[in-house]
């Protein structure tokens, strides 16, 4: 009986700091609206996302941290990174930018990783990676997530809005 | 208690105010009787008969439909994390910046627990009256668990909720069925069982519902929203249910079988005092009941059955969303109101199950199985062809066919394998069939997930008929297995509440008694229906040919084997499955035959590893390890010499040693004399008597008739499996066709001249 006590009460330490009250969303966060295309609609290369915004003000990377101004993340077929951190953290353990920083903290780079950021309210999806021959059977779906990013490339909040859209391959070669 | 065939002569040492035979004779001959007013206690009338409304049943019994209403609402509200999570898991993912992968991996370690859990549920409860309280706390647990998830910020803190939801969930699959089954009357249980798994299934159907609407711009709650809001739903429904009570165990069932016995012998409905044995002592342990109920033919078959059950039911779930969506276009919206209309179809078909399964059972529980064979095998055709069908409307007439044929089934298995069982066992089977479900369902996504790959979805939904149709084929043959091991459970409730009349009317009982033992190693079986008692403070013989089962019979008496039948009793407490262990504290001791000691240690070492069961009381082992020596002065002389190079009398005083040391109850000694000169046998012989002098009861085992016989007055022959002769060993000398068929007449010759 007791070590089943220490049991919960270790698991208990463990929950308590990943646990927060303040700065999470429990209402929708219907700023940003995603216009075109629809979700799960079936497209062809290259496919434009549009979306418009209201109460955040787009500023570009200006160094600020508010949360009502600043960019857009856009990630395809990833997860953006956690809420606080800039899009940096989502390769900082990849061996060359362990090595150099400076080499992936760049949009170049980060693109590269499928990890963008627009000032603009649209991001055109230019290429995308053939599916390996067994999955060709199935349809082929895609997704992008639009975050916020504050003016110094923060993450903010826990807001993130996701499309997917099929790839109509049909007629490539 | 086992009849005495053939026996004459025995001892009268321990007279008892009425003789055992006679008690067993009058039990025997009321055995059917009894039999058949116990299954009719437990709703096996064996009439065409229809039973009545449950409605009437419960309130003929005054009992209050609330513990059904309140299991009910837990297993609607239980399913809400669970169902959220699957759902909302890109948004947690999005939200959190946690990889898809990540959030798969935590989602599969929470099943882990949710299959794992209900193990140590069924342990909590000790046999002991408190499944009611451990269901509200789980309830109320997971209900706090779910608003909690609303607020996690980290994949550690997921992993770590999602992992107690799995193991509060897990009440659910352990504690709910038995529950009920005890607090319903068994003319109504099938029905109460039906009702409760219908209810579930509209769970499944009214969390996607509840999900949907929370997140949608009605509402507009993001996954945390949805989180908090479905667990203070969760927590108003488990608050519903703080009324619930244990309704004890076997009410209905184990205590109305004790009852035909009660009511037989005295006329009165007491309950028994305390056993000579103290009930901890032989109160089975968690993996003691798992491994008994491992033993039952009927539960092996159905946990085979659930098995191929989780093979194709677990993936269908997954693999009929990947079909809608690729062979019918078919979004999540659509999806979901395909996978509702289903669990309409369930709760119908459980609905009008209900009271014909009642029926079936009535007349003939193997009927319901068969029944329950036919429906999955149906099901799961039904669910090929609709697969292959090439119009969307078919597509969904058969799949609800699939879905309504085989929701039916739930509560044939769930009824067959917790009859079968005593009531206290019943929270482990539960438990050990979610681990089979559990699985299957691996099984069956890894299997399943190569033939998609190969074939295709389509190819993938016709492929489940494989391991459906093989289930279907191993449910249909434990339909004969229901009613033997429903029989089985009459016989061992009646013959322990037997046991305890005859203890109460004052009469004694054997110190050891074996009933019926059927034992078999693998498919073999070596012993057959032994019957085999010891008086206390007696000394028999167990002779027979090499191969007869002797030692097995031993194995069987001292816990190293279980018997797949029949009934070992020490002073009247049943111990069939008890740990070896446990019997030795017991006072149960066997020293092996082959001169089992540990070579490589030394005299003493074996000694104070014989001392193991005093514990760590080191004074008491080392007085123990004396007293051996002063008994046998050779071993003292050699106690820093390894055990290996002792002689074999040596040796064989090294086990005797053992017997000295422990001061056992009941002795049993295998092959004293194997490859022993006369003169080391003679001194070994005059310890073992010395022995049982002093008041322990011995089981001798041996092949050579003339020096067992030299030192009992009572003997057993056992010849193939079976008891061939039971009686005083002078009567056993007489009976040339037993002895020459297996020894050398000379030897029985030898015996009577010296006698005389």
């Amino acid at each position: 009986m007791r070590r089943r006590g220490r049991l919960v009460l270790l698991a208990l330490l463990v929950l308590l700091p990943s646990c927060a009250v303040h700065g999470l969303n429990f209402k929708q966060d219907k700023r940003l609206a995603i216009i075109s295309p629809k979700d799960r609609a079936k497209v062809r290369l290259p496919v434009t996302i549009r979306w418009t915004v209201h109460d955040f003000t787009v500023t570009g990377r200006n160094g600020e941290a508010r949360n009502d101004a600043g960019y857009f993340g856009v990630y395809v077929d990833r997860e953006p990174q956690p809420p606080g951190e800039t899009q940096f953290s989502l390769v900082k353990d990849l061996p060359d930018c362990r090595r150099d920083r400076k080499i992936c903290d760049n949009a170049d780079y980060l693109a590269q990783a499928d990890i963008n950021s627009v000032t603009t309210g649209e991001f055109t999806v230019a290429q995308l990676p053939a599916p390996p021959t067994d999955a060709a059977k199935r349809r082929e779906f895609h997704s992008v997530t639009i975050a916020f990013l504050n003016g110094r490339g923060e993450r903010v909040g826990e807001s993130a809005y996701r499309l997917q859209f099929e790839v109509d391959r049909s007629g490539t070669s | 208690m086992p009849p005495r065939k053939k026996a004459a002569g025995r001892r009268s040492s321990s007279k008892p105010t009425q003789p055992h035979e006679e008690l067993v004779e009058k039990v025997e001959q009321t055995r059917e009787e009894l039999r058949n007013e116990a299954r009719a206690r437990l709703g096996v009338t064996g009439s065409d008969e229809k039973p009545p409304p449950l409605r009437r049943v419960l309130s003929t019994h005054q009992l209050s439909a609330y513990p059904l209403v309140a299991l009910g609402v837990l297993a609607i509200v239980d399913q809400f994390t669970g169902y959220a999570l699957r759902v909302l898991a890109p948004e947690v993912s999005s939200s959190l910046g946690i990889g898809a992968a990540s959030i798969a991996a935590v989602i599969s370690v929470s099943g882990f627990a949710a299959a794992l859990g209900p193990l140590p549920v069924a342990g909590l409860t000790g046999q002991k009256s408190r499944r009611a309280l451990i269901i509200i706390v789980t309830g109320i647990a997971w209900s706090v668990i779910a608003i909690t998830t609303g607020f996690v910020t980290t994949i550690v803190g997921l992993l770590v909720v999602l992992i107690f939801d799995g193991l509060t969930t897990a009440s659910v699959s352990a504690l709910h069925a038995p529950v009920l089954m005890d607090s319903h009357p068994p003319e109504g249980r099938v029905r109460a069982l039906s009702y409760y798994i219908a209810t579930a299934e509209f769970g499944s159907l009214l969390a996607p519902l509840l999900v949907a609407l929370l997140v949608s711009s009605y509402v507009g709650l993001t996954w945390r929203g949805v989180f908090v809001a479905l667990g203070t739903l969760s927590l108003l429904g488990a608050l519903t249910t703080i009324r619930l009570r244990d309704p004890g165990y076997g009410r209905w069932d184990t205590e109305q079988v004790r009852d035909t016995v009660r009511e037989k012998e005295s006329g009165a409905k007491e309950r028994m005092e305390a056993h000579a044995l103290a009930e901890a002592d032989i109160q089975l342990g968690f993996f003691e009941i798992v491994r008994r109920l491992m033993l039952i033919p009927t539960i092996r078959r159905l946990l085979a059955v659930e098995i191929a059950f989780g093979f194709f039911a677990v993936p269908f779930d997954t693999f009929l969303s990947f079909f809608l969506d690729e062979r019918w276009n078919l979004g999540p919206v659509g999806r979901a109101l395909f996978v509702a209309f289903l669990a309409v179809v369930s709760v119908t078909s459980l609905t009008i199950f209900g009271p014909r399964g009642e029926a079936m059972f009535r007349k003939d529980p193997g009927r319901v199985i068969q029944v329950g064979a036919v429906l999955i095998g149906s099901g799961v055709v039904a669910i090929c062809f609709g697969a292959l069908l090439p119009t969307f409307g078919l597509v969904l007439a058969f799949f609800a066919l699939a879905n309504g044929l085989i929701a039916a089934i739930g509560p044939a298995i769930s009824i067959a394998i917790l009859s079968v069982i005593p009531s206290g066992m019943r929270a482990h089977a539960a438990a050990v069939v979610g681990i089979a479900v559990a699985i299957g369902g691996f099984g069956g996504a890894l299997l399943l997930g190569s033939v998609d790959a190969q074939y295709g979805i389509t190819g993938t939904m016709i492929s489940l008929v494989v391991p459906g149709v093989i289930g279907a084929l191993i449910l249909r043959g434990a339909a004969p297995l229901v009613q033997q091991d429903l029989d089985r459970m009459i016989d061992e409730t009646l013959e322990d509440e037997e046991i305890r009349q005859i203890t109460k009317s004052g009469n004694t009982l054997p110190m050891l008694a074996c009933r019926k033992i059927d034992f078999s190693y693998g498919q073999i079986q070596v012993l057959f229906d032994v019957d085999f008692t010891v008086e206390e403070g007696e000394m028999v013989a167990l002779l027979g040919t090499n191969g007869a089962g002797k030692s097995t019979l031993l194995k069987v008496i001292s816990g190293i084997g279980l018997p797949f039948g029949g009934s070992v009793r020490f002073r009247g407490a049943d111990i069939t499955y008890l740990d070896a262990e446990r019997r030795l504290k017991l006072g149960i001791t066997q020293i092996p035959g082959g001169r089992a000691v540990f070579g490589p240690m030394s005299v003493v070492e074996n000694l104070r590893v014989f001392g193991y069961s005093f514990g760590r009381d080191r004074k008491t082992v080392e007085s123990a390890i004396e007293r051996s020596f002063g008994a046998f002065p050779r071993l003292d002389e050699r106690k820093d010499q390894k055990a290996s190079t002792l002689s074999g009398g040596e040796q064989q005083m090294l086990g005797l040693a053992k017997a000295l040391m422990l001061r056992p109850k009941l002795l049993l000694v295998d092959e004293l004399s194997l490859g022993l000169a006369p003169v080391i046998v003679g001194q070994l012989l005059d310890m073992v008597e010395q022995i049982n002098a002093e008041g322990t009861a011995v089981v001798l085992v041996e092949q050579s008739v003339n020096i067992a016989l030299n030192v009992v007055k009572h003997a057993y022959f056992m010849e193939k499996g079976q008891i061939r002769f039971d009686g005083p060993s002078k009567s056993l000398l007489a009976r040339d066709d037993l002895l020459r068929a297996v020894f050398l007449e000379g030897a029985a010759a030898r015996t009577k001249t010296r006698n005389s």
